[in-house]
């Protein structure tokens, strides 16, 4: 590939189809690779442990793999003559001298291009509370508007929210060095618009042919009814504080429970804003809309995407639902369908325990056919020598003259 | 004092950039008398979203509230200190201006340029603008954190800091086992070890030290935080006590009951004494001599304020240096608070926390069950029992600006260490390369 070499690096935000992307440069990295163009990383978060390594972040002990993983991706992007894309939607958190320390490891003469996707307030508010729930936060909904609403952000929760959401801060902290036309916005269309027309923005902005690289499975981030949602803040309640291991919380609730089993509910409401803070959310986006406007930022899509609709537009959920109050039957129907989930599980894994057991019995026996006779008798003998001193003792002249007391009789 | 100049927000920001200036020479002067000193007529920025300002850029951006406070303080502490190297001070308050605190925590506070942003809800979008004074101590100690830990990768690991002498048995040593209270329980093993009594052996007569419940499970608590644990006191304490439980090894009547199994109640001794030490000895019938040779313990009798400090590195550390290293970085923690210049003695109730009082009744309920366990038990018992249920005095938690004080005075020593080391080294290739010539 001829000119300069380039890095796209696609910063944010969370819950604007980040994840449909990585699933679609990851699955064809190496017909991306054939093109000139590389998406860096064996294993498919190795741009997230980069995150978590550049930013100095735990992550419920995942950050123990992330010890200098953003050293390796970057020399990755070092060694490659052509484009390269870097992806994940935390970055969009990182702090100035992160943001420095990121940029200069690219290596000289690169042209970085920064890649911010962005959505409307009114359904990253309601979306980022869901993402905590099925985190283990058992904070109440109410609660967590008014610590995201709080001028003054007091806390990590109201940092990190507008860290990864307050879409003018993050173009500033990654961009400030760049000519604004290599800072791309892509504004996620409104409910209603063709089901790949993200996809056709984020494709223009990363050089991709959309139809030669159309996602084989959509690897959504689904979200979740109001019931749902109240329900696994419930849980949340009950199995923090060491009832459950991160690892276990991961495979049982996020993904069992949340991702595959309550996430295909259709029927229950959904979660939005409550009018007030719908209000303040609308107000807010104006503000963004008009400085980003000054901006000369390229543009992907359009800035009023980012406005809210009005709380009388049809796509709007209509009543508001309050998570806090669930409707106790519609949350008690979604706990019977968790239990019949988690008793399937229950079951398959215990159908997996007795396979290995048997398998393991099979192994025993095998392993006894193939010892002796002296064998059997040496076991006895130490089993023995736990409880009785002769035998102890003479245990003990045994090994020292065979010499090599380490090996097990 | 009014001089002529640029007014508004540019002539607000030359301000703070003099002052940022006066830090890097060492002075100490806070924001808001420095600010006054100066210019009164300031205003701030009023545009809601100002366009990123090229004329930061060719300077760099201003840094954050709390990188500035943190290194306003870093320059009051090291004014204390003797021989400064106004070089090497210069080049730590650059570092600790450039650094960003690690983890989870406050956005960059943008400095409060005209001082009367600070504390008010605006309708300014971005982090609240913030005078450095107003800074949480927590978001003091995170920066600070971050700096420490750059300031050890700077210095390196540190291998073998801490490994002692080789002891040799005394001939016809009896044998022991000491369980119980782990930092005491290192601290009694170490000195038993310097007079030549290393422990172990078959059937051993196994010692129990049982200091107040409560000031065990800091105990405990400092233990696992010395080995690699990032947990905080009031999480720890939460988890068992939601259990309902105690950790193995401040639950003594479970080890008294496994070592009785084995070598019989009669062997198994229970020190609640104020002087382990010496009650262990006498009863192990071990003279202690002062040899002026003490080792280091494996486990360090930490102050919770250092033991909160640790486990904070803790928290940078695995993200940051591979497992196998840690251990060096982190006796370079400890032993920093252990050269004593802290001016926070480790006293008997080390880590002088107590229990929040939200967990009161659990730490009763399972400090008079040990008493009863280990009364019903039959083990002799050296001291009295009931000292297990004694109330400890202090803070439920390690004040934050103890460990703000304690991450200050760390991060000036390990990179007074680091510039001595590099230093000497330089010496070095200076002499060599001079003889070369």
């Amino acid at each position: 590939m001829n000119g300069p070499r380039k890095v796209l690096v696609h910063v944010g935000a969370p819950k604007t189809g980040t994840s449909y992307v990585q699933d679609v440069l990851f699955s064809h990295r190496d017909e991306l690779a054939a093109a000139g163009l590389l998406y860096p990383g064996e294993r498919f978060d190795a741009h997230f442990l980069a995150a978590l390594d550049l930013m100095e972040l735990t992550w419920g002990g995942l950050e123990r793999e992330a010890v200098g993983a953003w050293d390796r991706l970057a020399e990755e992007v070092r060694a490659w003559p052509g484009t390269v894309i870097l992806s994940h939607e935390i970055l969009a958190t990182a702090s100035r001298s992160q943001v420095r320390r990121a940029l200069a490891s690219l290596g000289d003469g690169v042209d970085v291009h920064i890649v911010l996707s962005a959505r409307d307030l009114v359904r990253q508010i309601p979306a980022e509370w869901q993402e905590n729930v099925k985190h283990r936060r058992a904070l109440g909904y109410r609660e967590f508007l008014d610590k995201v609403t709080d001028p003054q952000r007091r806390g990590q929760l109201a940092s990190w929210f507008w860290g990864v959401q307050e879409v003018p801060e993050v173009l500033d902290r990654w961009g400030a060095t760049l000519p604004p036309q290599q800072v791309h916005l892509v504004t996620v269309p409104r409910p209603g618009a063709p089901r790949d027309l993200l996809w056709r923005r984020f494709a223009s902005v990363l050089g991709l042919d959309p139809a030669a690289y159309a996602p084989e499975v959509e690897r959504a981030n689904p979200s979740l009814g109001v019931p749902e949602t109240a329900l696994i803040r419930r849980l949340n309640e009950r199995v923090n504080h060491g009832v459950l291991a991160n690892e276990d919380y991961r495979r049982f609730v996020r993904e069992l429970l949340a991702h595959r089993t309550l996430s295909a509910r259709t029927g229950s409401p959904r979660l939005g804003l409550p009018p007030d803070v719908h209000t303040w959310a609308a107000d807010l986006s104006e503000t963004w809309i008009a400085a980003l406007r000054t901006r000369g930022y390229d543009v992907v899509g359009d800035l009023d995407e980012l406005r809210p609709e009005p709380l009388d537009h049809p796509s709007h959920p209509g009543t508001f639902a309050d998570p806090d109050a669930p409707d106790e039957a519609d949350l008690a129907d979604a706990a019977v369908e968790t239990v019949v989930t988690l008793l399937a599980e229950s079951a398959r894994l215990a159908a997996v325990e007795r396979q290995l057991r048997e398998d393991l019995d099979a192994v025993h026996r095998e392993l006894e056919r193939t010892r002796g006779l002296w064998f059997r008798v040496k076991r006895r003998l130490v089993h023995t020598a736990d409880r009785n001193t002769a035998a102890a003792w003479g245990l003990a002249v045994y090994r020292r003259a065979r010499g090599r007391s380490s090996r097990s009789a | 004092m009014t001089p002529a100049g640029p007014t508004g927000p540019e002539a607000a920001r030359q301000v703070a950039w003099a002052w940022v200036d006066h830090l890097r020479a060492g002075g100490t002067t806070p924001w808001r008398d420095f600010r006054s000193g100066h210019r009164t007529d300031l205003v701030p920025d009023q545009a809601p979203w100002p366009a990123p300002n090229r004329a930061d850029v060719s300077r760099g951006r201003l840094p954050g509230a709390a990188q500035l406070e943190l290194a306003r303080l870093l320059a009051e502490r090291a004014a204390h200190q003797p021989d400064p190297d106004p070089d090497a001070r210069g080049a730590l308050i650059d570092r600790a201006l450039e650094r960003s605190g690690p983890g989870r925590g406050l956005l960059e506070l943008p400095l409060d340029l005209a001082g009367n942003l600070a504390g008010k809800p605006t309708d300014r979008a971005g982090a609240p603008a913030t005078d450095p004074a107003d800074v949480p101590a927590e978001e003091l100690v995170r920066v600070g954190v971050g700096l420490l830990v750059a300031e050890l990768l700077r210095g390196g690991a540190q291998s073998g800091s801490n490994r002692n002498r080789r002891r040799w048995r005394r001939p016809f040593s009896g044998s022991f086992l000491l369980g119980g209270a782990p930092t005491t329980t290192a601290a009694v093993r170490a000195a038993l070890a310097d007079a030549g009594h290393l422990g172990g052996g078959r059937s051993p007569e196994v010692v129990l030290l049982a200091p107040p419940l409560e000031q065990m499970l800091g105990q405990v608590w400092s233990a696992r935080v010395q080995r690699g644990a990032p947990v905080s006191w009031t999480d720890f304490v939460g988890r068992w006590s939601r259990q309902v439980a105690l950790p193995p090894s401040a639950d003594l009547s479970a080890l008294a009951r496994s070592w009785a199994e084995r070598v019989g109640a009669g062997r198994v001794h229970v020190v609640a004494d104020p002087d382990p030490l010496r009650t262990a000895a006498d009863l192990l019938g071990i003279r202690l001599r002062a040899t002026g040779r003490a080792s280091t313990p494996d486990l360090l009798p930490l102050p919770g304020a250092a033991v909160d400090l640790l486990r904070r590195v803790n928290q940078v550390l695995v993200v940051r240096v591979p497992e196998d290293q840690q251990a060096a970085f982190r006796r370079v923690v400890s032993a920093s608070w252990a050269s004593g210049s802290r001016g926070m003695p480790a006293d008997a109730d080390e880590p002088g926390i107590v229990v929040p009082s939200r967990h009161r009744h659990w730490v009763e309920e399972q400090s008079a069950r040990l008493v009863k366990e280990l009364r019903r038990g039959g083990y002799p018992v050296h001291g009295d029992l009931d000292r297990i249920t004694a109330r400890q005095l202090g803070p439920q938690r390690p004040r934050r600006r103890e460990v703000l004080d304690l991450v200050l005075d760390v991060v000036l020593e390990v990179a007074a260490a680091t510039d001595m080391t590099g230093q000497s080294e330089q010496s070095t290739q200076r002499t060599s390369g001079g003889r070369h010539r």
